[in-house]
């Protein structure tokens, strides 16, 4: 299966790949063709992104999740909101082999970020690692220095959890 | 001016008053690691010398703060001279302890003299005993030699023979100056430095510094510093993993990074728990 998506796909999800002749209703998704049709970044690019889109609007409830291309960086990126009404984020979604600095990631925040609406807020983007079996972690990065919860707070939702793990037992 | 004792790449603090100064004054804090020499276990807390990271000891000696100092490397031949100097100091030591213990015993004895012949008398009106008293009087008392006190200098006993240390080049002592690793850390301590951080090193959770907003015995620490270079790569899984330890112990990874002009580029990383 692999020798064959490998010869005839290219940069090809060998799984895509695989599937293509079947009518396979993720490569035939409207919003997969549309990553597709922006033309920057390869299939297994684009593929990842797809998961990562499927994610956050159906797992994760997001609102207005759309897909935008980084030429620049061969890149697609999502603007998405978290909740309706909040503020826009942006979620870079990326295979977790890919190769990465510290430069690679300013880069990535300075570009991705130049469409952002508040330009007083810090830079920051939410990079969406992809493991090879669909599992996604999703890491904030911020430019510059974001304090972290203060540790009272953390022992009173430790304290609120730990009651409720009492109640659970009786 | 402080002055920091350098050995081998390791760089020493040993006045009370300096470690103080540099705690309370400078931001920097260095590491106790100084024991009684027969139990070094004897108390959770370790006293001084400081030892500081080498980013410590060139930022101190950078701002003028500080003067490292060296002991130059002696030959061996002075070294035998010595220790025959320190053996000999030793036995006349213990010529001399012997003899004042013996006077003390004397003196002990002569004080005693009436009480012990008050009880002489009064044994020899009982039961008839062998006279050994007379002769224990006349005896060397046993003094061994494990019953030498020995002096321990807490100050160096002798003129210092310490010299300035040049740190901007590498030498036995100074091994760290043009080391890559070490350039790149000391750029990032000094600028979080400067920002007003206090800075330990980060062995506890993985990374190169623990950043405090103060004095670490008062607050937690805030970030875990994370010193790379632009260039280097940076694998996600490492990411993951540095982030995600962050995250659970409170503390937001920071990501830093020195740029061709001279500034420093931080980067916050943080688990975003999505629901």
């Amino acid at each position: 299966m692999e020798a064959s998506g490998g010869a005839d796909g290219g940069g090809v999800h060998p799984l895509l790949g695989a599937l293509d002749g079947q009518n396979n209703w993720m490569t035939g998704h409207p919003q997969f063709l549309e990553m597709l049709e922006l033309d920057v970044a390869e299939t297994s690019q684009v593929y990842t992104a797809f998961l990562v889109y499927l994610d956050l609007l159906e797992a994760r409830n997001w609102h207005e999740v759309k897909s935008v291309g980084l030429p620049e960086l061969q890149l697609i990126c999502l603007h998405g909101h978290e909740k309706e009404g909040e503020r826009l984020q942006i979620v870079v979604p990326t295979s977790v082999h890919a190769a990465f600095s510290h430069e690679r990631i300013r880069e990535i925040m300075t570009h991705a970020c130049k469409l952002q609406v508040e330009q007083d807020s810090p830079m920051s983007i939410t990079l969406a690692i992809v493991e090879s079996d669909s599992t996604i972690v999703y890491y904030k990065l911020t430019d510059g220095f974001v304090m972290p919860d203060p540790p009272d707070a953390a022992e009173e939702i430790d304290g609120k959890q730990w009651r409720k793990k009492k109640k659970l037992k009786r | 001016m402080l002055v920091v004792e350098v050995k081998a790449g390791q760089a020493l603090v040993w006045s009370a008053e300096a470690a103080r100064t540099l705690r309370e004054r400078l931001g920097v804090g260095g590491r106790p690691v100084g024991s009684l020499a027969r139990g070094p276990r004897q108390n959770a807390r370790l006293g001084l010398p400081l030892l500081l990271l080498p980013e410590e000891a060139r930022l101190l000696a950078e701002i003028g703060a500080a003067t490292l100092v060296t002991a130059p490397r002696r030959e061996s031949g002075p070294q035998a001279q010595a220790a025959a100097a320190y053996r000999r100091e030793q036995e006349a030591g213990f010529r001399e302890q012997r003899a004042l213990a013996a006077e003390a015993r004397q003196k002990r004895l002569k004080d005693l003299a009436e009480h012990i012949a008050r009880g002489r008398a009064k044994k020899q009106r009982g039961p008839p005993e062998s006279g050994q008293g007379e002769e224990g009087a006349g005896l060397q008392p046993p003094f061994p030699e494990t019953a030498m006190l020995v002096q321990l200098p807490t100050a160096r006993p002798r003129p210092a023979w310490a010299r300035p240390l040049d740190w901007h080049h590498p030498s036995p002592d100074w091994p760290h100056a043009g080391n890559p690793a070490h350039e790149l850390r000391y750029r990032v301590y000094k600028d979080l430095w400067e920002r007003g951080y206090f800075l330990t090193s980060g062995g506890k959770f993985g990374g190169d510094f623990l950043v405090y907003p103060g004095d670490p015995l008062r607050y937690h620490a805030h970030f875990v510093a994370q010193c790379c270079a632009p260039g280097d790569p940076l694998p996600l899984p490492d990411l993951v993993c540095a982030g995600r330890l962050g995250t659970n112990v409170r503390k937001t990874l920071l990501l830093c990074s020195p740029q061709p002009d001279g500034s420093v580029a931080y980067t916050s990383l943080h688990w975003a728990g999505l629901p």
